[in-house]
């Protein structure tokens, strides 16, 4: 069967993340200086967000990489930080390399984890703090550090003034949890997660340019009448539809482990990607001289969406692997 | 969510596929109007012949009557095997055919179904006119009623096979009085009526597959009025709307197949700099990196649009998103390939002919069928109910 809508379980499981997300953690929320997105983890680990898509054996929920893209949406959507994702993956990377308390430690969000992407000669750490663990991964494993390997570190400004950055510098051998020569591809399953916050920010830009185009009234009527507004509106919604098909469609082929999963994924991180950038650009200039203000959302969406797109290589590195991954040659399953 | 063929599927598209590979035509379809015609009747009969002929149309209308799942495994090895193009067919099987089908009386039914499926009967369609493009419902081709006869004077444009084609879907004001959807009539016109006279254009590839026609006190028998005299608009609408449907997905398939021979023409080309091959350059490299991420995106589109045709009868507004991104995209893919193809990109010949031939040709994949301007307007309207223009 054909089907990449989601079913009725998950419509519900999607409607519960986007519910709760929606009410623990506005938008508005990143306004406030003090905003600690941290504070809401220990919420979602109730929930079972952390360990959605580890198996039950390994304190999880047991659900599949499709479940994890409905709740990475919601997550992008209301602009949950690239901590949220590595404690999703660092649970993954520790069940993976049989670490088994770190990964339950996270899952319940005794833990957190901070993102480690790799700069010149050093670590971008996001989301620092004084317990939670890094989490990183390359093409060839996944790796989680402890907190003191974090220690050498410089708190530094981000382009994106509501996330936490620091550059450290990891010590070579000083791991908690480590995956073995065949676990699974963790580029490709953060990828594939990546991708799912980007529809997310695209959807959320979408919607709020759409919204604003309805109620703005200039030459005494909606600017979603004129063409240059609604055309705009449109190539943002088509950008929605292509990033989520193929978002949705890279979860089934590496769920499935079909041979074209890093054709796939790495094209739905390209095409999402770009659907986050362009759409939350466009929803700036669709606010028009309010967009520009640091009291409008919409510059909270286009920082969000430069900042994630650059981790890990950003596009260059995205494109060079897909590249060189093999094409899809046939339909069949 | 889900993206599993069963084993009756698998099996389904075994059979498809032995049938396509050991039968589509391997000659290439003639470029003279009227020699095409003749083969894609040959393709059509022999389709027909092995009970292949209309996979989307009901059995009870001598179709296959496919469900969409196996119109979608028929459509995708159709491009697989190379299998032409329905050619001067295209019209009949996918607008004509199902429109007679829906509104069509018992007589008319009879007599043009069966003629369309054996290919015996080649359609053209007669809705655009000089001055009515976008704006359709704005056209003024009159439908005089004369005794049992409409009597039909005008002009209309844009009519692919016009000049080889045995019937056309025509679209004519009956009454002029009327709200501008309101008095049309949607008539069957045999292309021999004396009155008609198509005559081909000439386009910016150097071929002519469409025409314009012109009508002198045609006189067309009322019975060959489909739906009401003044329900043309409706009719009409039912044609447009089988559009969306499973008959474009071998173009999806065949891009993607494009895509991944361009990037093969690129490691033996050579590239910009006259040393290593094309895509041994960053640009061109991360172009075609580009290009293969976006095809991955239509095709997993047309899933998600069959995901909702297995749910709900009736195709939605979103049917415009994916013929928008695969106008645009075929665009961009061919001035990928004629950017590839460097120097040589300014031949008509050798292993730059179908390349330069697609790029031109592309152009109208931005304007046929409703331009990408007024697709947009549709997507902005109808998927997201942002309010309409003045214009």
């Amino acid at each position: 069967m054909i089907d990449l809508l989601p079913n009725a379980e998950q419509e519900a499981v999607r409607d519960s993340f986007a519910a709760a997300l929606a009410a623990a953690a506005p938008v508005s929320r990143l306004r406030k200086p003090d905003n600690d997105d941290r504070t809401l983890f220990s919420d979602f680990a109730k929930l079972g967000w952390f360990g959605l898509g580890l198996s039950e054996a390994q304190g999880g929920v047991g659900y599949s990489a499709a479940e994890e893209v409905l709740m990475m949406r919601e997550a992008g959507r209301q602009l949950l930080g690239p901590d949220f994702l590595a404690t999703v993956l660092g649970a993954r990377i520790a069940a993976s390399a049989g670490a088994s308390d770190l990964a339950a430690e996270l899952v319940s969000g005794a833990r957190a984890a901070c993102l480690l992407a790799p700069a010149d000669g050093f670590h971008h750490a996001f989301g620092i703090a004084s317990d939670a663990v890094g989490v990183t991964w390359d093409a060839n494993a996944g790796a989680v550090f402890g907190v003191d390997a974090l220690a050498q570190r410089e708190d530094i400004a981000c382009l994106d003034d509501s996330l936490k950055l620091s550059r450290v510098t990891l010590p070579a051998a000083q791991t908690l949890a480590r995956s073995g020569a065949n676990a699974e591809r963790f580029d490709l399953r953060a990828d594939l997660l990546f991708s799912a916050m980007f529809v997310g920010i695209a959807e959320a830009a979408r919607d709020m340019a759409v919204a604003y185009a309805k109620t703005r009234q200039q030459f005494g009527q909606p600017i979603g009448a004129f063409q240059a507004i609604k055309h705009t509106c449109a190539d943002m919604a088509v950008q929605c539809e292509a990033a989520w098909s193929l978002t949705v469609f890279a979860a089934l082929a590496l769920e499935d482990k079909r041979p074209d999963a890093t054709f796939q994924v790495s094209s739905a991180w390209l095409i999402a990607a770009r659907a986050a950038k362009n759409n939350s650009r466009r929803n700036i200039q669709v606010h028009g001289g309010m967009g520009y203000t640091a009291e409008c959302d919409a510059q909270a969406y286009a920082k969000r969406a430069q900042v994630m797109t650059a981790l890990f290589g950003g596009e260059r590195a995205r494109k060079a692997r897909l590249l060189a991954a093999p094409p899809p040659t046939d339909e069949r399953t | 969510m889900e993206f599993r063929f069963s084993k009756e599927d698998d099996r389904f598209r075994d059979e498809v596929r032995t049938w396509l590979r050991a039968n589509a035509p391997r000659e290439k379809r003639p470029h003279d109007e009227k020699q095409a015609r003749l083969f894609d009747q040959a393709w059509q009969r022999q389709q027909f012949d092995a009970g292949w002929a209309g996979i989307a149309w009901p059995a009870e209308f001598g179709g296959r009557g496919l469900d969409l799942m196996r119109q979608l495994i028929w459509q995708e090895e159709y491009a697989h095997a190379s299998a032409p193009a329905p050619g001067s067919m295209f019209v009949g099987l996918n607008h004509a055919g199902p429109t007679l089908m829906a509104r069509g009386t018992r007589e008319q039914q009879a007599f043009h179904l069966p003629r369309i499926l054996s290919g015996e009967a080649a359609w053209c369609q007669g809705f655009s006119e000089p001055s009515s493009g976008s704006d359709l419902a704005s056209l003024r081709t009159r439908g005089v009623v004369d005794g049992d006869h409409l009597v039909v004077t005008g002009q209309k444009i844009w009519t692919s096979y016009g000049d080889v084609a045995d019937y056309q879907e025509l679209l004519v004001r009956t009454d002029p009085g009327a709200p501008r959807h309101k008095g049309l009539a949607w008539v069957i016109c045999d292309m021999r009526t004396p009155g008609v006279e198509p005559r081909p254009i000439r386009t910016m590839t150097g071929s002519s597959h469409f025409s314009e026609v012109f009508y002198n006190e045609a006189r067309i028998p009322l019975a060959n009025v489909v739906g009401g005299l003044t329900d043309g608009w409706s009719v009409a609408m039912a044609t447009l709307s089988f559009e969306r449907g499973t008959a474009m997905i071998p173009h999806q398939v065949e891009l993607q197949r494009t895509v991944e021979e361009l990037i093969a023409l690129a490691g033996e080309i050579t590239g910009p700099n006259g040393k290593r091959a094309a895509i041994e350059d960053d640009e061109v490299a991360s172009r075609l990196a580009g290009l293969r991420a976006e095809v991955a995106a239509m095709r997993a589109m047309t899933y998600a649009a069959v995901s909702r045709g297995l749910r709900s009868a009736t195709p939605g507004p979103e049917g415009a998103m994916i013929s928008l991104y695969f106008g645009e995209l075929f665009q961009r893919v061919h001035d990928a390939a004629l950017d590839v193809l460097g120097g040589e990109g300014v031949e008509r010949v050798g292993r730059a002919e179908d390349w330069v031939f697609r790029h031109l040709d592309g152009f109208k994949h931005t304007i046929a069928g409703g331009t990408t301007e007024i697709r947009r307007n549709i997507i902005g309207e109808r998927v997201l109910s942002l309010p309409r223009g003045s214009a």
